[in-house]
């Protein structure tokens, strides 16, 4: 389907033998496009419906390296547009997240309100002689904005399809975490940076089972007990092949979910408790609930651990660096200590001091200094693990799946749709000419 | 009789810094076990994650309690911590990094008994593998304890003066 159509970016691909060119980690013309064809063109999540309860209420964020407020109205419809004054750009808002009844410019004073139109301008009358149409200089909106299960993701591009078709089978993932609970976000946002490529990071959340047993080896041998709190400690001796299942859906999204084992799985805290509710499990199904964690990537940028219930955002800043940006939720629900123990869990597991994953940042660092070599550029890096054996299992119980837990389909399905994404020149050829997971991956 | 309350307080004062950069060396000499004979039990080691706020929105500038942390960890954790960092497999840290702890602007907040509540500045630099640098600052609010002729530490509340940190990991201790 792809074939009679120039594949300027496929080329870095190489389905047949799961190889990745190292060049598209490190490459200031590729990241340019990444930022017109990914972060301009996607639907990329911008907050929690929580974290905005009233009017006035607003966050600051980035959609890749584009400022952009999100802010609940003064009708309590929530809006988005970009943190740049339309006279001479400067941010209207310099605050992460507060409560307004506007925005004001620092520099001349330009003003808008929760909507972002243009209210006031100093000087209209007299300096403007009257003739600036307000109307049309509010800050530039967001083209689309769209919630799933609270959380709210906005788009670029008003061209891309509605978020629920967008996501897809994705949502099936999703509901692995929001279907445990009633989910609010713990306030504040933990942030950090690192000379990384924003993909190695995602590629990570997609599907790699294969770095736990190994990077974070350390962690497990401490007795430190993962991030949601309730794993016994038994080290592996390696990655397993069993015991879970590969998701990959169209848009390049998918995950990897690994089954609760009793032997490791806490059932007994406090913190377990959400499993035993016949609504939960109702509303997972028989093959969800069999679920311990799942690691998780909206693509591009969105890593949801349904464990330890985390978003992690990770936005580009340039091609060889990027800032995180975690979110805990927990479910209103639960009890406070329960939460309070589900929040310590986190913060001791992810984060930049994380157990966990103090361990990814160097990784990530080494794999995109290890891009950077003209002549290491021309050595591909290994993505065929597990290449020709994951058969696509389609049935009533979820939707296509590989059976295997531990395999970089998930990983080399990322890339081909980050080229699907690249070649593709608009949202109507995209949705037309696009891969769906069948035969063996 | 107020002299002598002056020469206590500069006594407990000097005894507070020694004991202050006794524990900067362990750290920046990687004495990790030395340092954490010196947690008390029942320690409290917290770094809240900060944000930007508007002038009149200060009191949010801090995460609270419960809330997002950089550390929000007990004895027991910091203990898996040390563990960690002697299985041969701890990859942030190995080869392990170069720190130095600068502390200073060290005050007695409160004295109750055996408890004497100071707080203090600090930097805190890193250096890793050739060129890699991380420079942290801020203040701590630390709760002390006698123990014989030196202290414990029983809580430590690190409060960075950074939002988004330019720092790969945590790896280190504060």
């Amino acid at each position: 389907m792809l074939a009679d159509r120039p594949a300027t970016f496929a080329r870095y691909i190489d389905r047949a033998r799961g190889l990745v060119n190292r060049k598209i980690f490190v490459d200031e013309d590729i990241y340019a496009q990444e930022r017109d064809r990914i972060f301009a063109r996607c639907w990329l999540y911008l907050a929690h419906e929580s974290q905005l309860a009233g009017p006035g209420d607003f966050v600051s964020v980035f959609m890749g390296e584009e400022p952009v407020i999100v802010c609940r109205d003064q009708d309590n419809a929530v809006g988005a547009f970009i943190n740049s004054c339309r006279h001479r750009g400067n941010k209207v808002c310099r605050a992460d997240a507060g409560n307004v009844k506007s925005f004001v410019c620092p520099y001349h004073g330009w003003t808008y309100d929760t909507r972002g139109d243009l209210q006031g301008v100093p000087g209209h009358r007299d300096l403007y002689y009257g003739e600036l149409d307000r109307k049309e200089w509010g800050l530039v909106k967001v083209a689309q904005v769209a919630s799933y299960r609270g959380l709210i993701f906005g788009t670029f591009d008003p061209q891309a399809p509605p978020l629920e078709e967008y996501l897809g089978d994705m949502r099936w993932g999703l509901d692995l975490l929001f279907d445990q609970g009633e989910f609010a976000a713990v306030p504040n946002i933990t942030r950090w940076s690192m000379d990384v490529n924003w993909k190695f990071a995602s590629d990570n959340a997609i599907g790699d089972m294969y770095h736990g047993a190994w990077s974070h080896r350390s962690a497990i041998m401490a007795g430190h007990t993962s991030g949601n709190g309730t794993n016994a400690v038994r080290v592996p001796r390696s990655a397993s092949l069993d015991g879970g299942f590969t998701v990959v859906t169209a848009y390049g999204h998918g995950f990897n979910a690994n089954f609760v084992d009793p032997a490791v799985l806490n059932l007994n805290t406090p913190m377990s408790a959400w499993r035993k509710d016949p609504a939960v499990q109702a509303r997972l199904g028989a093959l969800r609930s069999r679920v311990n964690r799942a690691n998780m990537l909206v693509f591009p940028n969105l890593f949801v651990n349904s464990g330890s219930r985390e978003l992690m955002l990770r936005n580009p800043l340039g091609p060889g660096r990027m800032e995180i940006w975690k979110t805990i939720l927990v479910d209103r629900n639960a009890p406070a200590e329960v939460q309070r123990m589900q929040v310590r869990a986190s913060n001791r597991h992810f984060g930049p001091a994380g157990m966990f994953e103090q361990d990814d940042g160097e990784n990530w660092d080494q794999s995109t200094a290890g891009a950077r070599g003209n002549v290491s550029q021309r050595y591909d890096l290994n993505y065929a693990m597990g290449l020709g054996h994951g058969a696509v299992v389609n049935d009533e119980q979820g939707p296509a799946r590989i059976e295997t837990l531990t395999n970089e389909n998930a990983q080399l399905w990322m890339y081909r749709a980050w080229a699907e994404f690249m070649d593709a020149p608009n949202w109507p050829e995209l949705r037309a000419h696009h891969d769906e997971p069948r035969g063996a991956l | 009789m107020i002299s002598a309350q002056r020469d206590a307080r500069r006594e407990l004062q000097y005894d507070v810094e020694q004991f202050l950069y006794y524990e900067a060396m362990l750290l920046d000499d990687r004495r990790f076990d030395d340092w954490l004979a010196l947690l008390a039990d029942d320690l409290e080691y917290w770094m809240p994650v900060r944000s930007t706020r508007a002038r009149g929105d200060e009191a949010n500038e801090f995460a609270k309690p419960g809330e997002s942390a950089f550390f929000d960890d007990d004895k027991n954790s910091m203990s898996e911590r040390m563990r960690k960092l002697v299985t041969g497999y701890a990859w942030a840290e190995d080869p392990p990094s170069r720190t130095r702890h600068l502390v200073s602007n060290v005050r007695i907040n409160g004295i109750d008994g055996e408890t004497i509540d100071i707080g203090c500045n600090f930097m805190l630099y890193r250096s890793r593998l050739a060129n890699d640098e991380d420079l942290w600052v801020g203040r701590r609010e630390d709760r002390l304890r006698r123990n014989g002729e030196s202290f414990v530490i029983a809580r430590r509340h690190v409060y960075l003066d950074h939002v988004s940190l330019t720092s790969k990991n945590l790896s280190i201790f504060f």
